[in-house]
């Protein structure tokens, strides 16, 4: 009973003093570096969630990634041959939109032989390739 | 690990298994397969043993033909392989004769007649119009002033569905029939046809708390079939991430027993010790369940020296205030009275049953994966294996205590020894058709993945057996002879996972 007594008056009951809360917030926000993309489309193939899409304008390519559909995974980062995938050490944003969590770069790639328009498919569940 | 292939003819893999088990082979698993796809007419039925303390598996493979696909069964001579082969029958219906209890097992009895989902020739994303008529038949006790007490599948608390049929006489358990699979997602149908890379992710989800462990087991098998070198300091930090995860569950199992006798002191203080060690894995490797930690050829992200140190300081804290809990838990007369002699695994039957992890060592059946069969760098680690010989729920409770005392003692070794270098290595060429057997030991015990390996990196066949998968057999037989508020402690105590079971 006195050792019990003691815990509690030690740490509480099962709390976690407020300053130690939540100092990290998981992997963090998906950044594309747009420099080293080459806009193949691998990843957007193989992202689960369909966070990723790719289409094509003109002669340029808009790469999306949709931060309310991430899941963290990973799969993006294993898959790019370049590399361009990183995490940045900041939670994934909060906003009042669902759309407004949706970020576009503009990937322009003259000497890439470009695979055409890869757009996810949410009815469908299935990744449409077009040229 | 070595692998030694005995092919034989299906009416010979008695006397094949028999040899085996004379020579010390401990039965795994068994793992059906239908490749027709490689011109082989048609299943492949695989029995897996193990020879701890030799790094040797044995593989008892036969074919059998589509035309005639029964075989012998093995399930009078190892009771452990029961589950497996009625599996194998559900998934791929192939039959084995003189089988004690053939009645479905994953899909469930409203699920048609003849409909095969593993079989190659069966679409991924093929609906089936179930029976919503068809019964469940389960053996049961009858008579006077004998009641019938069903529990589930939707549980009070946000645990996973799983059904119970208690017949009781009073408050004692006559007899408890369970039925699970009610998560089986079809995740080794899903996986055919995948991409090495995503299958590894998959593997991760196969169950919320075990990820650590089922991506090692994924990437073993898979390095195992390319002949990959890991490096040095990437076998570490595998270790870390192992033990992480099994501290962060003993923990929070040793509070959540607890719960099984409403002692809501010690839940709340193991919760609240658990929540830190998670903390911990979202600040090392940015989530909680460690999930990307693990990398074929190696890990994902290096763990800094700081980093390191920071393990070390909240290990130290945590470590503390464990042994304290523990020690008030245990000198609770209450939690005595009920954990003593509730719940008895004997030996006997969790040799037969080929129980694994904590509830075999509770039971004193003396097998540690990471001790006989030694994978990343265990073998160059000091640890001991605490084994109890009652098998009564304090057994297991006192069981995972000196396990998680065995961690931090891991954990604290790793930190002090784990050698600079490459963090990853690219994986080797894949040959089709060519299959790897990936063992690690989960929290809750030994998980066991086959791999085979199609054209062009792909996954042809996977098959997972988790621990949850080996021990749930047991749970039914431990209940009977013990009062029905007894069954949530006694459930408990296993700590069996729903999902990674029924897949």
């Amino acid at each position: 009973m006195i050792a019990v007594l003691k815990r509690l008056w030690k740490h509480g009951i099962g709390t976690i003093p407020k300053d130690e809360l939540l100092h990290v917030n998981g992997r963090g926000k998906l950044l594309l570096d747009d420099t080293k993309c080459t806009a193949c489309g691998d990843c957007v193939l193989e992202c689960p969630s369909e966070a990723l899409s790719l289409r094509r304008v003109q002669n340029e390519f808009d790469f999306s990634i949709t931060y309310s559909s991430c899941i963290s995974c990973r799969v993006c980062t294993e898959v790019c041959p370049t590399n361009a995938f990183s995490y940045a050490n900041e939670p994934m944003p909060s906003v009042q939109l669902r759309d407004e969590l949706v970020v576009h770069y503009t990937i322009n790639r003259d000497e890439s032989e470009p695979k055409g328009e890869i757009v996810s498919d949410r009815d469908r569940r299935e990744v449409i390739l077009k040229n | 690990m070595k692998i030694s292939r005995i092919i034989v003819a299906p009416h010979e893999l008695i006397h094949a298994c028999r040899t085996v088990i004379a020579n010390h082979g401990r039965f795994i698993t068994m793992v059906a397969s239908d490749e027709c796809g490689r011109e082989i007419d048609r299943f492949v039925v695989r029995y897996i043993f193990a020879h701890d303390g030799k790094s040797m598996l044995n593989v008892v493979e036969s074919v059998l033909t589509e035309s005639n696909c029964s075989y012998p069964t093995l399930s009078s001579m190892i009771p452990a392989a029961s589950w497996a082969e009625r599996e194998a029958h559900d998934l791929f219906g192939i039959f084995p004769e003189g089988h004690p209890d053939l009645r479905p097992l994953v899909l469930h009895d409203d699920w048609p007649e003849g409909v095969y989902p593993l079989r190659k020739d069966y679409a991924l994303r093929e609906k089936q119009e179930r029976d919503s008529f068809s019964s469940w038949s389960y053996p049961k006790v009858e008579g006077e002033g004998v009641f019938e007490v069903p529990v589930g599948p939707i549980h009070a608390g946000v645990i996973e569905p799983g059904h119970f049929r208690f017949q009781v006489m009073g408050d004692s358990v006559l007899h408890l029939e369970a039925k699970l699979f009610y998560t089986h997602r079809g995740i080794e149908k899903r996986s055919e046809g995948m991409s090495v890379v995503k299958g590894l992710y998959l593997a991760e989800r196969i169950c919320g708390v075990c990820s650590v462990s089922h991506a090692l087991s994924y990437v073993q098998a898979i390095e195992q079939i390319s002949e990959t070198r890991v490096p040095e300091r990437a076998i570490f930090l595998r270790v870390l991430f192992a033990e992480l995860e099994r501290l962060y569950n003993h923990v929070g199992d040793i509070g959540n027993m607890c719960a099984g006798i409403g002692y809501a002191y010690a839940v709340n203080h193991g919760a609240h010790l658990k929540e830190q060690l998670m903390q911990l894995n979202d600040f090392i490797v940015g989530h909680r369940f460690l999930r990307g930690s693990i990398a074929l050829g190696g890990v994902t992200e290096d763990i800094t020296e700081e980093k390191l140190r920071y393990i070390e300081t909240t290990l130290e804290r945590v470590k503390k205030e464990f042994n304290e809990i523990v020690e008030q838990i245990l000198s609770h007369d209450i939690v005595v009275n009920r954990f003593s002699n509730t719940g008895i695994l004997s030996e006997r039957i969790a040799r037969e049953l080929s129980t694994v992890g904590p509830t075999a060592r509770a039971s004193n059946y003396d097998i540690d994966v990471r001790r006989d069969l030694p994978y990343a760098a265990y073998d160059q680690l000091v640890f001991e294996v605490p084994t109890f010989m009652e098998g009564d729920v304090m057994a297991r409770f006192k069981q995972r205590f000196l396990e998680a005392r065995q961690s931090f003692q891991i954990i604290e070794q790793v930190i002090n020894r784990t050698p600079k270098g490459d963090i990853r290595v690219p994986i080797g060429d894949l040959i089709p058709y060519s299959f790897g057997i990936g063992m690690t030991e989960s929290p809750r015990g030994e998980n066991v993945h086959f791999v085979m390996v199609g054209e062009n990196n792909t996954i042809y066949r996977y098959r997972v057996r988790s621990a949850p998968y080996a021990n749930w057999p047991a749970v039914p037989i431990c209940v009977p002879g013990n009062i029905i508020p007894d069954f949530p402690l006694i459930n408990k105590s296993f700590e069996l996972c729903y999902a990674c079971c029924d897949r």
